[in-house]
């Protein structure tokens, strides 16, 4: 497990400009794993979290540092290409879209619901009981597979806005030309955005038949 | 280069230069005597700390080469040095301090009495 959140943190320092990932990718790597050694249990989930939310500043931190540094240097002639704006406007940009397109893909089955059973209610009690709820109930075996994909559903806008930036970082990255290594992770995240939508689409598309042969 | 123009420092980069003074150290033990001293108060994320040593590296104030920790995992590391430049600023802002401690400690005893 702590190889496989080490390799996640590794994946995300890809997100860092090109310089400063050579320069101190590997050494962040190493620090980040001795940290994990010295903590147990719950302080060590807590130490993940906290490390992930805070790299995200320090990732945009040092990315208009950079752009400063490549403005500064090319004596104000590269302005009009590399506005730093650009950057926070990608960055931030998919973030929100991406919440935004999760919020409507999860908001619209919990509306088909609503209508099939003529009551809304069915969206406030789907927060608390994933499994007694249509698009998540399927029942016999799959009881406790429902469960953990309503319950992966239901979180998905919280963790599609870091998904989301790196997306953004992504195709931002690839649109400058800058970073060839940014493009595995953009094809990474469109993956697992794809898989997500697959799972999605299963228990909505059983939802639409029950309202439409209801 | 006016040292006086560099300070005040920002805590950060205080404890991150104060915890070089004695010997070089690497990343996680930077990150470990900065928490020690500050009392568990200032806790660094790795991505903080590299982020603090890259530009105290690119303004000069420390240097970084190439060693074997001997004391953790006997490996080769990057380590940490104060540079002239960055002890110079240091003790500049020690100064500061301390004569901002003397005159508020001699305000607060007048007061008293």
């Amino acid at each position: 497990m702590k190889a496989l959140v080490v390799r996640v943190y590794g994946g995300l320092l890809n997100l860092y400009p090109q310089s400063f990932r050579q320069e101190f990718a590997d050494e962040m790597q190493t620090v980040f794993s001795m940290r994990l050694d010295a903590v147990q249990g719950w302080e060590r989930v807590a130490l993940i979290l906290l490390e992930i939310v805070y790299l995200m500043p320090n990732i945009l931190r040092e990315h208009h540092t950079q752009r400063q540094l490549v403005i500064a240097n090319s004596g104000g002639v590269l302005m009009s290409i590399f506005q730093p704006k650009s950057f926070y406007r990608w960055s931030m940009g998919g973030s929100i879209f991406l919440i935004m397109v999760v919020v409507l893909l999860v908001m619209v089955p919990f509306f088909l619901n609503g209508i099939h059973q003529y009551s809304y209610e069915s969206i406030y009690n789907a927060l608390y009981d994933p499994k007694g709820f249509a698009p998540f109930n399927w029942g016999g075996v799959w009881e406790n597979v429902s469960m953990i994909v309503g319950l992966m559903m239901l979180s998905l806008p919280v963790w599609c806005g870091v998904i989301g930036f790196g997306l953004g970082v992504s195709l931002y990255r690839n649109w400058q030309g800058l970073d060839t290594r940014a493009r595995q992770l953009g094809r990474a995240s469109l993956l697992l955005v794809c898989l997500m939508g697959i799972i999605w689409a299963l228990p909505a598309v059983q939802t639409m038949l029950i309202w439409i042969l209801d | 280069m006016n040292i006086q123009s560099e300070i005040p420092l920002t805590e950060a980069t205080f404890l991150i230069l104060m915890s070089l003074i004695n010997a070089p150290q690497h990343g996680y033990a930077i990150m470990k005597d900065v928490e020690q001293v500050s009392a568990g108060r200032v806790k660094f994320s790795t991505g903080t700390l590299y982020g603090a040593l890259k530009r105290l590296l690119d303004q000069g104030w420390i240097a970084r080469f190439d060693a074997v920790d001997t004391v953790e995992t006997n490996r080769p590391r990057k380590m940490y040095r104060l540079t002239g430049i960055g002890e110079a600023i240091l003790l500049a802002e020690v100064d500061r301090l301390e004569s901002l401690s003397r005159l508020s400690r001699l305000r607060l005893n007048e007061n008293l009495t």
